[in-house]
């Protein structure tokens, strides 16, 4: 049914016909009713070395290629005092609304309001479409923490300080802490579920998950599978204890004539983040808090050929979770508060925190370069952590098009060694899109 | 928690707030007897200046040494904008990759784009370059016609006129000091305008090269003759098989000289002039794109004794 809404808001807009932008001196009768209208698309292949052979040994293998977004973007100004902009994502199993929100951006004292399902102020990255970030592989450390890009439905409103130094603050009411990637991770036990793509060092036989190295995966993947009770995410009947509160504070300096560096710290928390089946009342909080940083080199005479920037975004996750207590747990750091009985079910509070850090540089118009290293704590405790550390080469065909090649290297600890992956990226766009000002 | 139809009270209330405080007025209000005048390039901001004199406090976003295009986007020019009365541009989307984001970001609804306060300066200027097919096939082309009209000196009597009537019409109390502020500005560059005329003398009919289709304008002025651009499209890289085609017109019409400004890479231009046997020029595309052009009229002049100096060392 969303598939079919999509398909009649794409047709008309279509039928409108000429982008606005280029009739704005000879607009022909009914132009001034066109939206702007564009179409992202991200097209990945990637080769990885996360399965096994029978043997043990290593095998590089290929998803083939993976038509990871397409986005079809149209916005417009709807009235004298905002605008409203809707993303749909298309991919191979369907489509879905990815962001549709209103944007009043010139509230009296300063303020500006967001309303609807959108890319949150939260970090650095996570405000990011996958397409614009300067590598193929998404942050890892995101998918862990947030889910992935963090894009809940709710409100946001930001203040810009009425000083001469730029200061902003934000603040945001929203549904949950809710995130979205279409980033495969070969080597990340989110995605590798499904009998298609199973974790690393296990397969599947008759549909039953075989881990034939490693029996402490094999029951903990189980588990995950296995779990029809596992805690679910608050109904639709809320109280202010079932929503998510996002706050956000940044700023930036600027160093002469090149240099300037971006300052950010935000915070999102959801007191009742996930609620038991199992036990009336039981809901479990989830507090998300980090800081970014990011430098930006861009020397004036030569700005459309040269530019560096580089910076660090460290993320911090306390959040609990439902478990049923061990006597005896491997990892100290998740250890269960002490219980009488083994197999009593328990509230555990984790914290566990990570970064991303990353530098890219551009050489000329068309190539640039960098690299990326990450690393951070997983739930399963240091047989889940993971250190990331990739590099990747961007050809930019022209403004519209690029290609990428990446390699990252991904070390978690119950890995006998680490997974490789090289991915092709190919990203391409028409019409008209935009990110407002994000640099 | 009091709710109503199941939404919390507090969040009914800001729903509900929201569009009241949009109808309400926004934006940084101008400070007592001054006009905030926000420019996108130094060559609006020195005209602004000369023409408004201690009624206007202007503010100007580039350097002058960037890219017109590509003025990296500061969050420092926010503040700025928030307290903008007036933002000029020159237009022609000229600077759209960077300003319209910086404009709709600023909590200003006077200054965003096509809004009272979004001032162009273009129109009066015989626009040139509007391309006849518009497509993306064609390049990063600007579908109202070429943008770079600030490096043409004949342009800059329209531009001082349209940053006066912009000025008069936010502060009609001021019309009349505007008013004298353009006369005055227009007596010093309209002789200088008609000194470059004279002294540009020697290039007229002189082929040229240029790295951007980004002096039409200038080229105009002076009589000169745009043979060919190294960028194969506007905003495309120059590539090999291109450049090999133009050096061979380039020969056969006898091109002297291949000029880019201070924010285009210097080293192939260079290369390509050994290569044709002309001279390399380098302009400025801004005011403030060097040291000795910092206002508009001496960046002409600084592009003229550029100009003139090339021709002279031209094989």
């Amino acid at each position: 049914m969303t598939f079919r809404i999509l398909l009649v808001i794409i047709s008309l807009a279509l039928a409108a016909g000429v982008p606005a932008r280029a009739e704005k001196e000879t607009a022909p009768l009914g132009a001034w009713q066109n939206p702007d209208i564009g179409l992202v698309y991200d097209l990945k292949m990637d080769w990885h070395n996360a399965d096994r052979d029978a043997d043990g040994s290593r095998r590089w293998t290929t998803r083939g290629f993976d038509l990871a977004t397409a986005e079809l973007s149209v916005g417009a100004e709807a009235d004298p005092f905002g605008r409203i902009d809707f993303n749909a994502m298309f991919f191979e199993e369907g489509a879905e609304i990815h962001e549709l929100f209103f944007t009043m951006p010139a509230l009296p004292l300063g303020l500006k309001a967001q309303g609807g399902q959108f890319l949150a102020s939260f970090g650095r990255w996570s405000r990011f479409h996958a397409h614009a970030m300067p590598f193929a592989s998404e942050p890892r450390i995101l998918g862990e923490y947030l889910g992935g890009h963090l894009l809940p439905q709710g409100l946001e409103l930001s203040w810009l300080a009425p000083t001469d130094h730029y200061l902003e603050v934000r603040g945001g009411m929203f549904n949950g802490i809710e995130g979205h990637s279409h980033d495969s991770d070969p080597a990340g036990p989110g995605d590798a579920f499904g009998p298609g793509n199973p974790p690393p060092g296990c397969h599947y036989h008759d549909g039953e998950l075989h881990c034939p190295d490693d029996p402490g995966a094999e029951e903990y993947y189980r588990s995950l599978l296995d779990d029809p009770e596992a805690p679910v995410a608050p109904g639709p009947n809320r109280g202010l204890e079932d929503l998510a509160w996002l706050g956000r504070v940044q700023s930036s300096l600027e160093m002469g004539d090149a240099w300037s560096v971006d300052l950010g710290a935000s915070v999102i928390h959801q007191d009742n983040h996930r609620s038991s089946l199992r036990f009336e009342g039981w809901d479990y909080a989830k507090t998300v808090a980090g800081f970014d940083v990011t430098f930006f080199w861009s020397p004036p005479e030569q700005n459309l050929y040269r530019g560096l920037d580089f910076g660090v975004e460290y993320l911090r996750n306390r959040e609990q979770f439902e478990v049923q207590h061990e006597e005896e747990h491997e990892d100290p750091a998740v250890a269960v508060p002490a219980a009488e009985h083994e197999g009593e079910w328990l509230r555990e509070t984790l914290t566990r925190d990570g970064f991303f850090t990353w530098a890219r540089y551009r050489a000329s118009r068309r190539w640039e370069f960098g690299s990326y290293l990450e690393s951070f704590a997983a739930r399963t405790g240091p047989d889940g952590d993971r250190t990331r550390i990739g590099g990747f080469l961007t050809f930019n065909v022209s403004h519209y098009q690029k290609l990428r090649l990446e390699y990252v290297h991904d070390d978690r600890g119950d890995f006998a060694e680490g997974v490789d992956q090289v991915i092709l990226q190919f990203d391409g766009l028409i019409g008209y899109h935009t990110h407002g000002r994000q640099r | 928690m009091r709710k109503l139809f199941g939404i919390p009270f507090p969040s009914l209330a800001a729903l509900l707030l929201l569009p009241a405080l949009s109808a309400l007025p926004a934006g940084g209000p101008a400070l007592a007897g001054e006009v905030n005048v926000v420019a996108s390039v130094p060559d609006l901001g020195d005209m602004a200046s000369r023409i408004g004199g201690d009624r206007v406090k202007v503010t100007v976003l580039a350097s002058g040494r960037e890219d017109l295009h590509g003025v990296p986007v500061r969050p420092s020019f926010i503040p700025k904008l928030h307290k903008a009365d007036l933002l000029l541009s020159l237009g022609l989307d000229a600077e759209h990759a960077w300003l319209p984001a910086l404009a709709a970001d600023a909590r200003n609804n006077r200054i965003r784009e096509g809004r009272e306060g979004w001032i162009e300066v273009y129109p009066g200027i015989g626009i040139l370059g509007a391309p006849q097919v518009i497509s993306r096939a064609e390049g990063e082309q600007h579908p109202q016609g070429n943008p770079h009209f600030n490096i043409g000196p004949q342009c800059g009597r329209i531009m001082a006129g349209n940053v006066a009537r912009a000025l008069a019409g936010f502060d009609p109390d001021g019309a009349g000091a505007y008013e004298a502020g353009l006369a005055a500005y227009l007596a010093e560059i309209e002789p200088a305008v008609e000194r470059l005329r004279a002294e540009g003398a020697p290039l007229q009919g002189v082929k040229v090269i240029s790295y951007h289709a980004d002096i039409p304008y200038l080229a105009e002025f002076y009589g000169m003759e745009v043979v060919g651009t190294l960028e194969p499209k506007p905003g495309i890289e120059p590539s090999a098989g291109h450049l090999a085609e133009l050096a061979a017109v380039a020969a056969t019409r006898g091109v002297r000289l291949v000029i880019h400004n201070q924010a285009q890479p210097s080293k192939l231009p260079g290369q390509f002039a050994e290569r044709i046997g002309a001279a390399d020029v380098m302009i400025g595309n801004m005011a403030g794109a060097l040291e000795e052009a910092d206002t508009w009229l001496a960046l002409q002049r600084y592009n003229l004794r550029a100009l003139l100096a090339g021709l002279e060392s031209a094989p």
